[in-house]
């Protein structure tokens, strides 16, 4: 079953005094099933960011639609949105976004708070995420007294706590050393062997090389996809990075 | 050439407007205290003021304020430019990254400062020359002056506040000139980056500030008398501000913590948020808060004061003068002018304005200082609850209209001036002990009430054989009160009084034997009344208003930099699922919170100074504590929707800047 459903995707941004328009996006389709670890790549200014924020209900597009286990977000009421958002999915940023006035343990509760969740039912889901993890002993800690590697995986934990339908990640290695973006990758990986659909954009081959289908977007389209299809990451790396430089190459012809 | 000169200048201009968000309310605070100096320093050396008769005291009380103005002034243009250069410290540290050296930094600073100068005191100036009349005007109202003096614009009082503000305007550059020499260009730019330090909350702050405030509040609440109020008073202000600044920095942190590990209170999406953003700014919102608090009191503390005194004066007149008119010799002279006709006199003049005499009351009473100790009056001991004795005999008392009561030798009508009246039942004096026949609840010459330091009290003997007796053979002085009221024209009173006085004063001064004497009247002394509480007023209102835009002023660079702040928190917040409702609830929780608080201790320190306040109006005689609470609680509520009005003004800003 298809989990996320982007038909027809248009994004158009006019200029405020009336001068010329920007085409974001001319027609993204794509769907993603239960399960999967989707990559989308780019360079910067394709239209992915665009993208991931009208999935993440941010933005809305000027035309088409986008379906979430079979339900159109367009049709959702302004008001329903942050509960929607809050109850479905779960948010990966690159600058993770934690907030400094919270512990890492208040900041994984966040959603749940909002949610109205009684605390002793927060507590007892936080243990096995905090645990797997590996951010049990640091959850007293606020978030500039932390390593940044660290701070991402509190971010993913309070991605999770809420049991996502989709869990979206937006360059979530962008500000970590590849010591840190490593752990962070095969943490991810886990969860999707876990049975956690992943929708991870980024532009470095190395991340999407995690995925089990890497998108490419080049001026608002998806230009090509590619499968892992059981081969090795480095295969599958070396395959992104070829498919990369095509794509830049066909910029500059 | 030409254009590298306009450059600064350009530069500098762009920047003000620029961050008219930020500089527009510190140019109005420019202008509103350059109005407040110049309106205050032009009346207190005001040509046409110094006709009045009591223009000496009516203008040291304005020069007074003109000094609490300009001392006042430099602190909140100070702390608020603090603000201002704080907020900008990253711009200028891009200017400096960008490759401009020092020296043009501090000209474009030298250009803002001169702009922002000029304008303030321009406007300022300008509203003052404006306003100067009207507020001359109302100044001579509260001062119950009717007659039209003359107002001009003084060029004295104009040079005086550009010079005073000259001064600070240097002050403030010197100081913005400064931490721009210590900055370093990358620190500048990522200033805003630093991360913060959970707060501490220190148990032995609390306690100090608790020790603080239980101290001041305890000299408020405890000093008996209005002279230990006063004495007190200053220590007690001293130790609240300090007591309010370690709580607030220190309690508040401890209360917030309190909240946060009580789980199912913190765990709501309201509590949440609001409650862990305090804590993590409440350290360097305690100070901001404190001051906001502090300075609350102050409004509430100089207006609600002032206006009791003006509103009070009134009945105080009443206990001063139970008569209009009265004549007062003391001494051996007092014996011997018992046929002095002063009041023949008073009638030959009245006659001659269309004035009638009623109530007249004369009586030579005995007079002495005594220390009370139960029923006992000792005149040897003169340390502790003294009291001044009148003794005289009952056909006297009948005399001045009081009731012919049979009263046998060895008996006593007592008259107590302490509200709670004499309450025994015999008095004893060095010449025998005296059985209270009645005590009464009122006496022609005195009116009840506590202001005084000293309690009189009046004892009627049945004859003066008795009265002289009851003084045990000692030295005493004859006191003679002879008093009236005047019926007629307000006008003709206030002269006859005028022409009276004199009259009798410079009788009284020709005989040189007597110690002491005087005539006074209730229109003369309530036009100075009127003068020196109308000019407390117009103070406690000018620097009410000082105050008030002060604690605006804060108020509003408080939302602006915390808007700024918690934009992007709001932002990440509605990314993890936050709607735009719940954002508005949980900022209004937070911010009512905030800025609640400090009204909320401004009022209960207000009501606890209340009780050490009204002692120090009795100073002035006023002493009617209902209508000195009424007062209070007016000020409270009409100060209370002022601060109301303010914080939704500034909450728009922070709603607008956050979203």
């Amino acid at each position: 079953m298809a989990i996320l459903e982007v038909r027809g995707l248009k994004k158009v941004y006019s200029a405020r005094l009336g001068g010329d328009k920007v085409h974001a996006l001319t027609g993204v389709s794509f769907s993603v099933e239960a399960g999967e670890f989707v990559a989308i790549m780019g360079e910067s200014g394709s239209g992915k960011t665009t993208l991931l924020n009208i999935i993440a209900s941010f933005d809305k597009p000027t035309s088409g639609d986008v379906l979430l286990e079979g339900k159109s977000l367009l049709e959702i009421p302004d008001d329903k949105l942050a509960a929607f958002r809050r109850e479905k999915l779960g948010f990966v940023f690159q600058d993770f976004n934690l907030l400094d006035t919270f512990t890492l343990r208040d900041n994984i509760f966040l959603p749940l708070v909002l949610a109205g969740v009684d605390h002793l039912e927060m507590a007892r889901r936080i243990t096995p995420i905090a645990r797997s993890l590996g951010i049990e002993e640091i959850l007293g800690k606020y978030p500039y007294e932390v390593s940044g590697g660290q701070k991402q995986r509190a971010a993913i934990a309070r991605a999770l706590i809420t049991n996502p339908t989709l869990l979206l990640a937006d360059e979530p290695t962008g500000a970590l050393d590849s010591k840190a973006a490593t752990a962070l990758l095969q943490q991810f990986d886990a969860l999707n062997q876990g049975g956690q659909t992943i929708f991870l954009v980024t532009h470095s081959a190395n991340a999407a090389s995690y995925a089990g289908r890497v998108l490419f977007i080049k001026d608002g389209q998806v230009f090509q996809q590619i499968y892992r299809a059981g081969r090795d990451r480095q295969r599958m790396q070396q395959e992104i990075a070829d498919t990369l430089r095509l794509l830049s190459g066909g910029g500059q012809a | 050439m030409r254009m590298r000169w306009l450059l600064y200048p350009r530069l500098a201009l762009t920047n003000l407007v620029k961050n008219r968000r930020l500089t527009l309310p510190y140019l109005l605070a420019c202008a509103g205290t350059v109005l407040m100096f110049y309106t205050m320093d032009e009346l207190s050396i005001n040509r046409g003021l110094s006709k009045l008769r009591d223009a000496a005291t009516v203008q040291a009380v304005l020069f007074l304020g003109v000094l609490v103005i300009g001392i006042f002034a430099a602190i909140v243009l100070y702390y608020t430019n603090g603000f201002l250069i704080k907020g900008r410290m990253k711009e200028l540290g891009l200017y400096s990254v960008l490759g401009m050296e020092k020296r043009h930094i501090s000209l474009v600073l030298l250009l803002e400062t001169l702009f922002t100068g000029l304008v303030g005191v321009g406007v300022g100036l300008a509203l003052g020359v404006l306003f100067g009349k009207l507020m001359f005007l109302l100044l001579l109202r509260l001062l119950g002056e009717t007659a039209a003096l003359p107002f001009q614009v003084s060029l004295e009082a104009l040079g005086q506040t550009c010079l005073v503000f000259a001064c600070i305007f240097a002050l403030i550059l010197l100081s913005n000139l400064r931490s721009v020499k210590k900055a370093r260009p990358m620190e500048l730019v990522q200033a805003a980056k630093a991360g913060e330090k959970e707060p501490k909350s220190s148990a032995i702050t609390t306690v100090f500030g608790l020790l603080c405030l239980g101290g001041g509040y305890a000299i408020a609440i405890l000093s008996k008398s209005p002279l230990d109020a006063l004495l007190y008073f200053f220590v007690a202000v001293l130790l609240v501000i300090f007591g309010t600044h370690a709580l607030f920095r220190s309690g508040s942190i401890a209360l917030l913590k309190m909240l946060r590990a009580n789980k199912r209170f913190y765990y709501r999406p309201a509590h949440f948020i609001a409650v862990s953003g305090m804590l993590y700014r409440m350290r360097k919102n305690a100070a901001g808060l404190a001051n906001i608090c502090i300075l609350c009191t102050m409004v509430l503390v100089v207006v609600s004061a002032t206006v009791s005194l003006y509103v009070g004066q009134e009945h105080a007149l009443r206990l001063q003068h139970p008569r209009d008119v009265s004549v007062v010799i003391q001494g051996q002279a007092a014996e011997d002018r018992e046929d002095a006709d002063f009041y023949a006199m008073a009638q030959q003049l009245a006659a001659a304005r269309g004035l009638a005499l009623s109530e007249h009351a004369k009586t030579i009473a005995i007079r002495c200082y005594a220390e009370q100790r139960g029923s006992y009056f000792d005149f040897d001991g003169v340390s502790e609850n003294v009291c001044r004795l009148y003794l005289l005999p009952l056909e006297e008392y009948v005399a001045m209209g009081g009731e012919d009561v049979a009263l046998q030798e060895g008996e006593v009508l007592v008259f107590s001036t302490r509200s709670c009246g004499y309450g025994l039942d015999k008095v004893e004096l060095l010449g025998g002990s005296f059985q209270v026949k009645e005590e009464l609840a009122q006496f022609p010459i005195a009116e009840r009430s506590d202001v005084s330091l000293e309690t009189g009290v009046y004892l009627v003997f049945a004859n003066r054989a008795q009265a002289e007796l009851a003084m045990g053979g000692r030295q005493w002085e004859a006191y003679l009160y002879e008093g009236f009221n005047l019926l007629g024209e307000e006008e003709e009173k206030l002269a006859f009084s005028s022409e009276y006085c004199n009259l009798v004063n410079r009788k009284i001064d020709e005989e040189a034997e007597i110690d002491y004497a005087v005539a006074s009247s209730i229109y003369l002394d309530g036009q100075r009344w009127q003068a020196l509480h109308g000019g407390f007023l117009f103070l406690g209102l000018f620097l009410g208003t000082l105050f008030m835009m002060a604690t605006v002023l804060i108020i509003y660079y408080k939302q602006v930099s915390e808007g700024l702040e918690d934009s992007a928190r709001y932002q990440t917040m509605q990314k993890v699922g936050m709607s735009k409702r719940e954002v508005r609830v949980s900022i209004d929780k937070q911010i009512v919170w905030v800025f609640f608080l400090p009204l909320a201790a401004a009022v209960v320190h207000t009501m606890v100074a209340f009780p050490a306040i009204s002692k120090m109006e009795a100073l002035f005689f006023v002493n009617d504590m209902g209508l000195m609470l009424a007062c209070t609680l007016a000020t409270i509520a009409a100060f209370s929707l002022l601060y109301v009005a303010a914080y939704l003004l500034t909450a728009r800003v922070y709603y607008r800047i956050v979203s």
